[in-house]
């Protein structure tokens, strides 16, 4: 079952367990924040502007959450640099 | 048991009950004279059962509809059934009792039916001004609500088909602009004629019984078919936070956890910041209306719009949040700058991650619509000598978020309202003392993705015939970007608000060179960083401000490079944008994708994300 565009929830020995659906590296179960297991890299929001007009700032951050083996991006969050790890989807 | 009509006849009845509803949408256009209303189409309708249950309503202003609900009932509360009469026209603008803020002026109707009640029309306009400490109704000074002006917990303004002279003298008397505003409540009884009329008209063509019997029915049907859809859907927990610039606070926190269990839906705004000691709060009923907005386009677009979309649904919302502030909170700046968009947006994210965990509905999920807005209230003297607020609502047109098969759309949407539009150039200009220089799309502005965020508009224009404009300029996404992307496509770009002195603009329109982009403007350029900026802007002067984009879906590395280059061609994507944000190389001059050097640049970008990257 697709819960992102390239992270996927599969059945394997009778355990629901998240899986990358570009390379198919299994990342953790499902029952766990698969950001845990998913390489992470904090970039600053001007990042994403080519010009010169956009207003520094260092409150905020882009978390980048990848599949540590194929590099495939999961989450992008835009975040304050406090806040912890966002814990967006938990499948019951 | 349940009385059912006929599934033809229930057809025929819901597409007369939706004909009377976009009749009533038009109608207030006709007659407003307020740009606001009769262009932008900052305004919505329903009709309501007659205990105040929303039997249909229009795709106006989405955040207004379940406070509509709430405002009959508060009048059936305090009047009884006993003092409501024939001919009544209610004036309801309280936002402790159902609406978001002051400027949102509700004409509620009670419609009969040979002496009985049977239902309610109802209208809902954003008006110029409310009398509060600020013109124009953004009381950004505010502290309290009594700071806000006129605010009217349910007055008749018609009495017995009666026009109380008393009630529109004193509100004549408490706003800055009287004329228009009174024209604007015209505008909405107008409304409220019309689609009693019509209603009228099937009741005596089918009967009153069966039209009741078309009110229950709707409403249990919409609930059916909500609850069929949420069972399709895998139980689970999806969480968002976003972030919003404040007046009184730099910032701003909603975190909103939807728990989606069988055929229910919870959207719990616990861990929201406190209440602001400003005005950028929203009541219960606001916070309420502003969460579920994006329920509707997004899960109920097959589904007819009544109150029994919100049956199987709860809502947290913390009392002493911006999401729920105790009285006597002002509230009058929650929009675009305050709690409201950021509220909706914040949903909207959670919803899109819960419609991506599942195989039928995935593809409604999509990334924010220009949650980051822009807004000058301006103000002054027009060219006549005459006062004149208007709130300039370019902003609307932001970009769309993308989704899971397609680019979002530019300058396409928001997501509080299905119909709003933006203005003419040519009509503002003729209402107000303002002269457009520039009004187009952005590049670079939608947030990249698989499948890009669609582009928001930069938008300058300067004073004309005036001696100055007072610009309470209010806005969000300068530093937060938040419109958010989904599913590994990034927010888009920062909105920005930029007054330009010296811009020898009208020496460059007469030497017939005329800035055709935000770069050509130059002059001395002063950013406005914060939610809410006040500020002058004097002849020669140009306010310019660009607006949020669509958030992005999935990872821009896997763009294909045809779509890239057709951006680049496009103008939606610079040719440094394409190699920042996709890895693609594209050779300005002849605009063709550079293959040999694409695959390397990509290849080193995900290299890098493999050793930058921590667990």
């Amino acid at each position: 079952m697709k819960v992102l565009e390239s992270l996927e929830i599969v059945e394997i020995l009778g355990t629901r367990m998240y899986r990358c659906s570009e390379c198919q590296v299994v990342l953790c179960p499902a029952s766990e924040d698969y950001k845990e297991y998913a390489l992470k890299r904090e970039v600053r929001t001007t990042k994403l502007e080519p010009d010169s007009l956009a207003f520094p700032t260092d409150a905020f951050v882009l978390r980048e959450y990848f599949c540590p083996k194929c590099a495939v991006m999961f989450e992008v969050d835009m975040t304050e640099v406090k806040e912890k790890q966002i814990f967006s989807i938990s499948l019951k | 048991m349940e009385r059912k009509m006929d599934s033809v006849t229930f057809e025929v009845l819901m597409h007369r009950l939706e004909s009377i509803l976009g009749e009533g949408y038009y109608t207030i256009g006709r007659v407003s004279g307020s740009a606001v209303v009769y262009e932008a189409g900052d305004h919505q309708e329903a009709i309501l059962t007659r205990d105040g249950e929303l039997a249909g309503f229009g795709g106006g202003v989405l955040h207004w509809t379940p406070v509509m609900s709430q405002a009959v009932k508060h009048l059936i509360e305090v009047y009884g059934f006993d003092e409501i009469y024939e001919g009544d026209y209610f004036l309801q603008n309280d936002p402790y009792v159902g609406c978001l803020h002051a400027m949102d002026i509700q004409i509620l109707h009670p419609i009969f039916y040979e002496g009985e009640l049977v239902a309610w029309s109802a209208t809902a306009s954003h008006q110029s001004d409310t009398g509060g400490i600020d013109p124009g109704g953004f009381c950004i000074r505010a502290t309290e609500r009594f700071h806000e002006g006129f605010q009217s917990p349910g007055i008749k303004f018609i009495e017995k088909g009666k026009r109380r002279k008393d009630i529109e003298e004193l509100f004549r008397n408490a706003v800055r602009t009287p004329d228009i505003s009174v024209l604007d409540i015209n505008a909405k009884i107008a409304s409220c004629n019309v689609m009693e009329e019509r209603l009228i008209e099937i009741i005596k063509s089918y009967g009153v019984d069966l039209v009741l019997m078309l009110f229950d029915q709707a409403i249990n049907y919409s609930e059916q078919r909500v609850r069929t859809k949420l069972s399709e859907i895998p139980d689970g927990t999806w969480k968002a936070i976003n972030y919003v610039e404040g007046i009184t606070m730099p910032y701003f926190r909603v975190e909103c956890t939807l728990i989606k269990e069988k055929d229910t839906l919870t959207f719990d705004f616990t861990g929201t910041s406190p209440q602001s000691p400003g005005s950028e709060n929203l009541t219960a009923a606001g916070g309420m209306g502003s969460a579920v907005d994006p329920f509707f386009p997004m899960f109920c677009h097959d589904i007819p719009w009544n109150s029994g979309i919100f049956r199987p649904l709860k809502f947290i919302l913390p009392e002493g949040s911006i999401v729920n502030a105790t009285f006597p909170a002002a509230v009058s700046c929650n929009t675009p700058s305050g709690a409201a968009y950021i509220t909706t947006a914040t949903a909207q994210n959670a919803l899109s991650k819960m419609l991506l965990s599942s195989e039928k509905y995935r593809l409604e999920a999509c990334g924010n619509i220009m949650t980051a807005t822009q807004f000058p209230v301006i103000s002054g003297l027009n060219k006549e000598g005459a006062f004149y607020a208007t709130l300039i609502m370019d902003g609307l047109a932001g970009g769309s978020g993308a989704l899971p098969d397609r680019d979002g759309d530019n300058t396409g949407a928001n997501m509080w309202s299905a119909k709003v539009m933006i203005s003419n150039i040519e009509t503002n200009e003729l209402h107000f003392p303002i002269l457009y220089i520039l009004r187009k799309e952005f590049p670079d502005s939608g947030g990249p993705g698989k499948f890009r965020g669609g582009l928001s508009q930069v938008i300058c224009f300067t004073p004309w015939k005036t001696d100055e404009i007072v610009n309470v300029h209010q806005g969000s996404g300068q530093e937060p970007r938040n419109s958010l992307g989904i599913s590994g496509g990034y927010p888009a770009a920062s909105s920005r608000v930029i007054k330009v002195k010296n811009s020898r603009i009208f020496e460059k329109m007469k030497e017939g060179n005329p800035p055709r982009s935000w770069e050509e403007i130059g002059g001395e350029q002063e950013a406005f960083a914060k939610g809410l900026s006040i500020f002058k802007i004097k002849p020669e002067e140009i306010l310019c401000y660009s607006c949020g984009g669509g958030g992005g879906y999935g990872d821009p590395l896997n763009r294909e490079l045809d779509l890239v280059l057709r951006d680049v061609i496009n103008k939606d994507v610079s040719v440094k944008g394409a190699e920042q944000d996709y890895g693609v190389i594209i050779d300005p001059d002849k605009l063709e994708v550079n293959y040999k050097k694409t695959d390397t640049v990509r290849q080193e970008m995900r290299k890098e994300r493999l050793t930058q990257g921590r667990r």
